[in-house]
């Protein structure tokens, strides 16, 4: 999945809302915009892509449509629903938290 | 302060609403729509490597050329719907379709219900749905009469 940065657990559930709080996206989309967003350190393959899509779906944050691709097919597309976008600040407060403890720790002497 | 904790309850149940919504239309997909939810995905996965392929046309590479390093860079197909799959409500209960774990017990319930085997998923849940509503029924239409009855008739003891 990553390149050489390692995902940790629960970050690609963040990354995916963290993606879709921009504009609505199909799945493709979805991995384009991890990379762009992470500056390539995340590939995000289909293998794990959408089974996160479709359990985000499943939990309300995410709501699906059919749209039309940039190449004129019908696509899937996801967006953030009100509950996915609380879920989104929630999680930001708690990876800030997670970062600043970590970083303190670390720096510990 | 108090309106904002307000707004903030609020909003936590009316996710709280929307996740259990969410959850049931899942569960209602997966067990019920099952053919529509496998249609579907299966068109999300081909959009999926289509749109790969256009990437790649995009960057030069001939269209026969582009679709094969799409599906070659997708993986198995099967594999990630298999994943995907996994991740529906309710998958458990829908592959339970598939273990035939109680042959006796099978055996029985079949000779009773025509049409129904006893590993289906379906018909289990339409059974409690039926069940659950004759219940809801059940313990509703009383207490509403009951709820009716003015207490000083009911206490007045002629």
């Amino acid at each position: 999945m990553a390149n050489d940065t390692p995902l940790l657990p629960g970050t690609l559930d963040l990354l995916i809302l963290k993606a879709l709080s921009l504009q609505p996206l199909h799945g493709l989309g979805v991995s384009r915009r991890i990379e762009q967003i992470t500056r390539g350190a995340y590939h995000v393959g289909p293998g794990s892509l959408f089974p996160a899509l479709h359990r985000l779906e499943q939990r309300g944050w995410l709501a699906a449509s059919e749209g039309a691709s940039e190449n004129k097919r019908k696509a899937k597309f996801y967006r953030l629903t009100t509950a996915g976008q609380r879920q989104l600040e929630k999680e930001k407060r708690s990876w800030a938290r997670v970062v600043d403890v970590m970083r303190t720790a670390l720096e510990a002497t | 302060m108090g309106a904002r904790s307000r707004r903030h309850a609020h909003g936590t149940r009316s996710d709280l609403i929307m996740r259990i919504l969410a959850m049931l239309r899942s569960l209602w997909r997966t067990l019920v729509r099952r053919g529509r939810a496998e249609e579907s995905l299966d068109d999300e996965l081909r959009a999926y490597v289509e749109l790969l392929a256009a990437e790649r046309e995009r960057a030069g590479m001939t269209p026969a050329e582009a679709r094969r390093r799409a599906l070659m860079e997708t993986g198995g197909v099967e594999q990630v719907k298999e994943a995907t799959r996994e991740a529906w409500i309710g998958q458990r209960v829908a592959t339970f379709d598939h273990l035939h774990r109680v042959p006796a017990g099978q055996q029985i319930l079949q000779s009773q219900f025509e049409g129904v085997s006893a590993g289906d998923a379906r018909g289990a849940v339409v059974a409690v749905a039926v069940v659950g509503a004759a219940m809801l029924a059940a313990s509703w239409l009383p207490a509403r009469r009951a709820a009716r009855l003015d207490p000083a008739d009911v206490l007045r003891c002629d």
